[in-house]
Parts: structure tokens; C-alpha cells; sequence
């Protein structure tokens, strides 16, 4: 049985086979990185010239942690796959790194939406009204 | 790939550099210093998908704090 799937899944092939995957998925990761960033500085260069008010860049910046976060999510991806035939202890720390990495984005880019929101939503709340004079 | 990697991570630490001018030209440098800090962040996440190194994914990190630290200050500062 293990025979059979020797000569028909060699670990060469495997590797190769995984060698590629990871490739694409690091690609892609990059590719999302980079288009979002650039988008942002674009939609960022736009609102400067244009609105200048501080409340238009909020959200350029907000979507471009999003975009940061799903591209290392794709290198996450892509260190998982490495991992998935013979890791080496240096694949795996390296790993580890990332998912840190990742972990640690996402949690300041919640917290960062969150607090944003909250200020958006007092700035847009009407002030208190004044008593009257007597 | 890493050589890729490399020039696209140049080209987005040179529109940080741009956002920090055109925020500091226009009395906006809070905007300029924050966008310019979220794509030298990701000139840093690029090149991890390069060559994969300790020291990349340190500089990544250590942007991402640094990143965060500034952040903060410059929110603070502007709720005074």
C-alpha cells in the first residue's frame, strides 16, 4: 500500500508541487499588499488636495489596514503550506513569527476602528443645549 | 521574487516619504505621518514575501509597534 503511494506521490513531487503552491499564494499575498497600498496613497493624495479636512482621511487609512491584514494573512497561508512537508525548526519559528505578527495587526487595527468610530460618533453628536439665561 | 519584492517595496517606502511632504505641505502632517507610517508597514510586510529572513521579520515587527506607538501619541495628542 505505502508502496503504491510512494510511486505515485514521490516526496519530490510533493515538494515540488507544494514549492509552487507557495509561491502563488505568496504572490498573491504580495499583490494585495501592494495594490492596497497604493490605492491608499492615491485615495490619500486626492483627499489632501481635495476635502483637507482631517475626518476624509480615517477611513483611506482604516481600509488600508485591511488590506495589510489580509495580505499577511496570505503569507500566513503560504507559511502553513511550507510547513505541511518535512518542516524544519527554522520554517516553523519562522511561522510562529508571522502568526505573532499577524495577530498583533489585527488586534491594533480593531482597536483602531473602534476608537475612530467612537470619535466619528461624538464629533457628529449635537452638542448639549445651553440653559437659558434667567 | 525577492527581487520584485525589493522594488515594490521601494516603491512604497518612496510614497511614504511622498505622503509625509503632501501632509506637511498642506498643515496636515498628523494624516501625512500616519499614512506614510501604514506604507512603510507595508514596504515591510512585502518583503517578507521575498527572501524570508529573521531580520525581515523583526523590521516588520518592530514597524508594526513603532506603528502603533505613534499612533496612539498622535491620538493623544489631538484629544487634549
Amino acid at each position: 500500500m505505502m508502496g503504491a503511494m510512494n510511486r505515485l506521490i514521490s516526496e519530490e513531487g510533493l515538494q515540488a508541487a507544494v514549492g509552487f503552491l507557495v509561491r502563488l499564494v505568496e504572490a498573491a499575498g504580495a499583490i494585495v499588499i501592494f495594490s492596497g497600498a497604493l490605492l491608499g496613497f492615491v485615495r490619500f493624495a486626492v483627499a489632501a488636495l481635495r476635502h483637507r479636512d482631517a475626518e476624509s482621511f480615517v477611513p483611506i487609512r482604516l481600509d488600508l489596514g485591511r488590506f495589510l491584514a489580509l495580505g499577511l494573512e496570505f503569507q500566513l497561508g503560504s507559511d502553513l503550506l511550507r510547513t505541511a512537508v518535512a518542516p524544519t525548526f527554522v520554517e516553523i519559528g519562522q511561522l510562529a513569527a508571522v502568526a505573532a505578527i499577524r495577530t498583533a495587526l489585527n488586534f491594533f487595527l480593531g482597536r483602531e476602528i473602534k476608537e475612530e468610530r467612537e470619535e466619528i460618533r461624538r464629533a457628529q453628536e449635537p452638542p448639549p443645549p445651553r440653559e437659558a439665561a434667567p | 521574487m525577492t527581487a520584485w519584492a525589493d522594488s515594490a517595496a521601494l516603491v512604497l517606502s518612496c510614497c511614504g516619504v511622498a505622503a509625509l511632504v503632501l501632509g506637511s505641505s498642506l498643515q496636515r502632517w498628523h494624516a501625512g505621518l500616519n499614512m506614510a507610517l501604514a506604507l512603510w508597514q507595508a514596504a515591510g510586510l512585502i518583503r517578507l514575501s521575498g527572501l524570508r529572513s529573521w531580520q525581515n521579520l523583526a523590521a516588520a515587527a518592530v514597524i508594526v509597534l513603532v506603528r502603533h506607538a505613534v499612533s496612539r501619541a498622535l491620538r493623544a495628542q489631538r484629544q487634549l
